[in-house]
């Protein structure tokens, strides 16, 4: 008898925040506080918690992605004319926007909302001025580096997700899907540009391999 | 001893050839800039603008979203109220696209200011206003339907509203 009290003690308390006890109070002849259906939402699992490292990230694939995209017109004056280079870098531009947006949407699917002020989490270095008129080789290294930025980020962020106390396994396994195997192509194909890059570089006159290197990235796009 | 010697000096040949470093800068082209015609105020409204036109898409992005703020409005309480703010974003960009060809056409503040970049200003015209004006059109065409369905249908017209434009029929 005991137990039943007890039991039913705390199925009224865990009642309360259930959509149907909502309804139900609601749809009474005298609602109370309003009728309001508070608990009538998408969220559930621990995207109350990783919501503000979601909405981080997505600003931080936003940031990166207008990066990328003044790179890109950089390269495509036409003093650099590099339209391989920038080519590659619209391509990462367009590839973490549509990131951001995917992320945003994912933010909203799991009941919670999209706050564009909340900043990304990793400080960028102190060399990195706003300034990203590079050289070739300097903007490979660039690009390297904000990828590794992020296939970090979602590497922790996927950590958090796994090892909350209620284990989000879909924020976990989303994070996976559209991010880690994605960034980690990023990142060793940026790699791979710069050694070889580099390697082209150690002649007298580097002009000439700067410019079939350049048609060869145009080729891989 | 003797072989240390050997090695620091093979270390000094090495470092003489690859000491230099990299190459990461190449000299630049000689490329004459007299075909470069374009003027200073007119270049600076069009980076303000290609700021505005950023600004345009993020405020953008936030109403997709419907979120609370503090520098930028993130939270629109209907349908109504969020096309209204679009139409007015609009204008907004519209009347700086005009003030562009204002400026490109008749450059004030500097010697060369006689300058009229028509080709700019053609491209503004046909590519830009006419975008503009559809675009313009358009919203306040969406915003007067949905206007007169909620009328007296409030919450059924607006959920009626945004099936249809959902599925391209508005």
């Amino acid at each position: 008898m005991l137990f039943l009290g007890i039991f039913s003690v705390l199925l009224l308390t865990v009642s309360a925040e259930f959509c149907y006890s909502d309804v139900e109070n609601a749809c009474s002849t005298n609602p109370k506080s309003g009728g309001l259906t508070l608990n009538c939402n998408a969220q559930y699992g621990a995207i109350d918690t990783l919501q503000a490292d979601l909405q981080s990230f997505v600003n931080a694939n936003i940031e990166t992605s207008f990066e990328f995209l003044l790179m890109s017109t950089h390269f495509g004056n036409y003093e650099a004319s590099r339209d391989g280079f920038k080519g590659l870098y619209r391509k990462l531009s367009d590839q973490s926007w549509a990131d951001a947006i995917d992320l945003i949407k994912y933010i909203t699917r799991r009941g919670g909302k999209m706050d564009l002020n909340q900043l990304p989490r990793f400080k960028k270095s102190v060399k990195d001025s706003k300034i990203l008129e590079l050289t070739e080789m300097n903007s490979l290294a660039k690009a390297l580096d904000s990828e590794k930025q992020l296939a970090k980020e979602a590497l922790r962020i996927h950590n958090q997700a796994q090892h909350h106390t209620s284990q989000d396994a879909d924020v976990a396994h989303y994070i996976e899907d559209h991010f880690t195997e994605s960034l980690s192509e990023r990142v060793r194909d940026l790699a791979g540009y710069s050694n070889d890059f580099k390697n082209l570089l150690s002649e007298r006159d580097a002009s000439v391999s700067v410019f079939l290197f350049d048609e060869y990235l145009k080729k891989t796009l | 001893m003797k072989l240390f010697c050997v090695f620091l000096v093979a270390l000094a040949c090495v470092g003489g050839t690859m000491g230099n470093g990299l190459k990461c800068t190449l000299n630049p082209a000689n490329v004459p800039t007299s075909w470069i015609d374009i003027v200073d105020p007119c270049v600076k409204v069009m980076e303000s603008q290609v700021k505005t036109e950023i600004a345009a898409a993020m405020k953008y992005l936030a109403m997709i979203l419907n979120n609370n703020d503090t520098n930028i409005r993130q939270e629109w309480l209907s349908a109504e109220e969020a096309l209204s703010d679009a139409l007015k974003l609009e204008a907004e960009v519209t009347r700086s696209i005009r003030n562009i060809i204002i400026t490109c056409e008749n450059p004030k503040e500097t010697e060369t200011s006689s300058f009229n970049d028509y080709h700019l200003v053609d491209y503004l015209i046909t590519d830009f206003l006419e975008e503009q004006h559809k675009g313009q059109r358009d919203l306040a065409g969406k915003l007067s339907t949905l206007g007169k369905m909620m009328q007296t249908h409030g919450q059924l017209g607006e959920f009626l509203f945004d099936k249809k434009l959902l599925n391209g029929e508005i």
